[in-house]
């Protein structure tokens, strides 16, 4: 399954969008934390700055989401995790609401009452949660409405190769088999459950192999690359789309940035992200884009000062907005019956 | 008298202007050390690094106390060999 | 004379542990990142180093297996303390506490020992949002059958670890975050005191007069009692001597402490981190009206605690909801103006 020219532009001008925004992410969260502008005898500060609090960032992670929201449409539903930027922005999530959200303000996708783990966007079908293993039920649901609903949406969870030992998993995996939901499980295997290693985790060297437990195609993407996902990805979406039931998917992806940021990350051999830094995907798809005559030098540099210029907006935005007041704390537990 | 430093290459990939803390001393003016023997504990952003005797010789003075803050390049104690 | 030094509550919690683990062969621990990470609050720092892999184990993210994994080796004769990383996953391992951990030594008439002790980090505060910063000890002290420890403090904290170590009973133990002295996360003075060298316990169900007063009763526990601290401070500068009564354990809870300070006081504020409806502060509000005929109460009871709302992420938000020292000094000082006015109703 080949992309068309448009598809890898689009895939390569997300990705580009996605690391721009999650480095951005990573100087702005640190801002306000740390010293000599926080409290007498801390290092660091996480309840400081305009975005307190945890963050987790998938920069490295960009190839997963763009090779799979690449066959996604605006009715499709992504269920993601909370290291969710990357498949927030490649399913069409807002970026300014989303980053208002991120700083609390009243503007967010939640009127910043959800924070960074939890951005929910009703429009572009996109949700996230903090619970590992928590985002493949809510994906069977979304499948399982299709189908109620006689709509040949898809819905696609992704999560760690840490959630692939939590019972939710296994469950999800056995109902989305039995109800032939048309469901896509990606397992983006980066390889660290916080300090952890998958295998002190993990029985089985490929999560995809536990498919088969399940009696559901186990596809493994055996490098961290934009265009190898979108061909797996694009036949379990039309598997999906023709009622023939779920497909899990695991892509061996890296994680440049710590588990959260602030993550010391003693755990890591030293040298292991400056390693996985030279085999980058995004500069690996530039060059082949190149290489095959589909963008120029000019071409690349638009679309890097496009996708930075849409980062920058949606700070700019979010720095500027309001807080809300505090009594809308209690506001919003339940909606009008 | 030598200067005791968290060594330059923790700082590397860490803000300019940004402080690292000490958590703890582990010896104390007047003592005596050996060359590697851990004699603080120090906290960058959310890392700990152990400060170590570069020689052996006696602390004359601690110039950084605990939960005080300190830039790269700050000497945080004297060491007279 | 006993040598004491200044640990921060996570380095006392890790002392217990290592040396009741020095004593005794048959404790080990099992949990999320609590081996090189030397868990992810600090809990288990240094203990890898000292035991070793076989009795520090970081485990899958599979919180129902190794939790009801800890209830079996307890019942086959060894004392494992195990680490639910944040009280707020208790949802997916939820079963194996409260059917299982909490229920067993009832249904076989006492004729079994669970020595679990399942330590869990609590509390908000930092802006870790709805699914991160709860506190939930009222939701475990309900459901009978497992006792839960909350410590304010790291003396408290080595004594009480220590002794759940060694009740052969279930014991959650439940620290909160933001006085485990990390050098991450901002603090209140006082979590961080002298701790004995030595082993030593506290027993459960004694709550502690942490500071002596006439004028009103604060009933609270873990991080809310330094918030009291400071709001009683402030209240004495107003001319409002406040009583502070750290409760430190729910189950079994020291009702007479609670009832013999608003014996002498007359006036109660309970101060919690932890939702209001249903709770702790419901709780004790019981247990004082029950036993108004032995006590005079001045002023109504009063309850400060987060509204059933899920915590939110945004920082004046999350400012609100949880009660904070301002909070408690007005709340004090409204009781100590207040009156039971009697009412009839026709």
């Amino acid at each position: 399954m080949q992309p068309t020219k448009e598809k890898l532009l689009w895939m390569y001008e997300k990705m580009v969008e996605i690391r721009d925004y999650e480095e951005t992410m990573a100087n702005v969260y640190m801002e306000g934390k740390l010293p000599p502008n926080i409290q007498k005898g801390l290092a660091f500060d996480i309840g400081s700055g305009p975005v307190p609090g945890e963050m987790h960032l998938a920069a490295g992670q960009e190839p997963v989401a763009v090779g799979t929201c690449a066959h996604l449409e605006k009715q499709d539903t992504v269920v993601g995790t909370h290291r969710p930027h990357h498949f927030a922005i490649a399913k069409g999530v807002p970026l300014d609401k989303m980053t208002a959200e991120m700083f609390g303000k009243a503007a967010g996708l939640g009127k910043g009452k959800g924070g960074h783990m939890h951005l929910f966007d009703p429009e572009h079908k996109f949700s996230c949660s903090g619970i590992i293993g928590a985002s493949l039920p809510p994906a069977c649901g979304a499948g399982l409405a299709a189908k109620k609903m006689g709509k040949n949406w898809v819905a696609v969870a992704f999560f760690g190769e840490g959630a692939a030992n939590q019972g939710s998993f296994h469950e999800s995996l056995n109902l989305a088999a039995l109800w032939h939901l048309p469901v896509i499980f990606i397992c983006e295997d980066n390889k660290w459950a916080i300090s952890v290693p998958k295998s002190e985790a993990t029985s089985v060297a490929w999560v995809a192999d536990r498919a088969s437990a399940y009696g559901i195609p186990g596809i493994k993407v055996a490098h961290n690359d934009a265009l190898e996902v979108y061909q797996a990805v694009g036949p379990a979406v039309e598997r999906a789309r023709r009622g023939e039931g779920p497909t899990l998917i695991e892509v061996k992806t890296d994680r440049y940035l710590g588990h959260f940021q602030g993550d010391p990350e003693v755990y890591r051999p030293k040298d292991e992200v400056t390693e996985l830094r030279k085999a980058d995907p995004i500069k690996k798809l530039a060059a082949d884009l190149k290489g095959r005559s589909m963008m120029t030098d000019d071409e690349e540099k638009a679309i890097v000062a496009r996708a930075k210029k849409r980062v920058a907006d949606a700070f700019d935005f979010a720095r500027k907005s309001a807080y809300p007041a505090a009594q809308d704390a209690l506001d919003d537990v339940f909606v009008a019956a | 008298m030598i200067e005791i430093t968290l060594p330059d290459d923790v700082w590397q990939d860490v803000d300019p202007g940004t402080e690292a803390l000490v958590e703890k001393w582990l010896v104390g003016e007047g003592d005596t050390v050996r060359a590697g023997q851990p004699i603080a504990e120090v906290v960058i952003v959310k890392a700990h690094q152990e400060i170590v005797a570069p020689a052996d010789g006696r602390i004359e003075k601690i110039q950084v106390k605990a939960e005080e803050t300190f830039g790269k390049g700050r000497s945080l104690a004297l060491l007279s060999e | 004379m006993t040598a004491t030094r200044k640990l921060t509550m996570a380095q006392a919690i890790a002392e217990g542990i290592a040396q009741e683990m020095e004593r005794d062969p048959k404790v080990f621990v099992m949990g999320e990142d609590i081996g090189k990470y030397g868990g992810i609050f600090g809990a288990t720092g240094g203990l890898l180093d000292k035991f070793g892999k076989d009795r520090i184990m970081d485990t899958p993210i599979s919180e129902t297996a190794f939790i009801g994994a800890a209830t079996g080796a307890a019942a086959a004769g060894m004392r494992p303390i195990v680490e639910l990383m944040f009280v707020d996953f208790f949802g997916v391992c939820m079963d194996q506490i409260y059917n299982h951990l909490a229920k067993n030594i009832y249904m076989a008439g006492g004729n079994i020992k669970l020595p679990v002790v399942l330590t869990t980090a609590i509390g908000g505060g930092y802006n870790d949002a709805a699914q991160h910063s709860q506190c939930l000890y009222a939701t475990f002290a309900h459901m009978p059958g497992i006792k839960v420890v909350v410590p304010s403090n790291a003396y408290d904290a080595k004594g009480l670890m220590i002794q759940a170590i060694r009740d052969d009973n279930p014991v959650m133990f439940m620290y909160h975050k933001g006085i485990m002295g990390l050098p991450w996360m901002a603090y209140f003075e006082g979590s961080s005191n002298d701790v004995p060298q030595e082993p030593y316990t506290i027993p459960f169900g004694q709550a502690k007069v942490v500071r002596e007063g006439r004028d009103v009763t604060i009933v609270t526990l873990s991080q809310m009692v330094h918030k009291a601290l400071l709001a009683a401070d402030e209240l004495g500068r107003q001319g409002v001597n406040a009583e502070v009564i750290d409760l430190r354990t729910l189950v079994p809870l020291d009702r007479n402490a609670v009832l013999k300070s608003v014996a002498k006081t007359g006036r109660l504020l309970i101060a919690d981190e932890d939702y209001m409806g249903f709770g702790m502060t419901g709780e004790i509000s019981a247990i004082v009206a029950e036993n108004l005929d032995s006590l005079n109460l001045k002023a109504p009871v009063r309850r400060l605690a987060v509204p059933n709302v899920p915590i939110p992420y945004s920082r004046p938000l999350e400012q609100f909801v949880i009660p904070q020292v301002k909070g408690i000094v007005e709340a004090a000082l409204q009781l100590a103006k207040a009156r039971v006015v009697e009412r009839l109703v026709a």
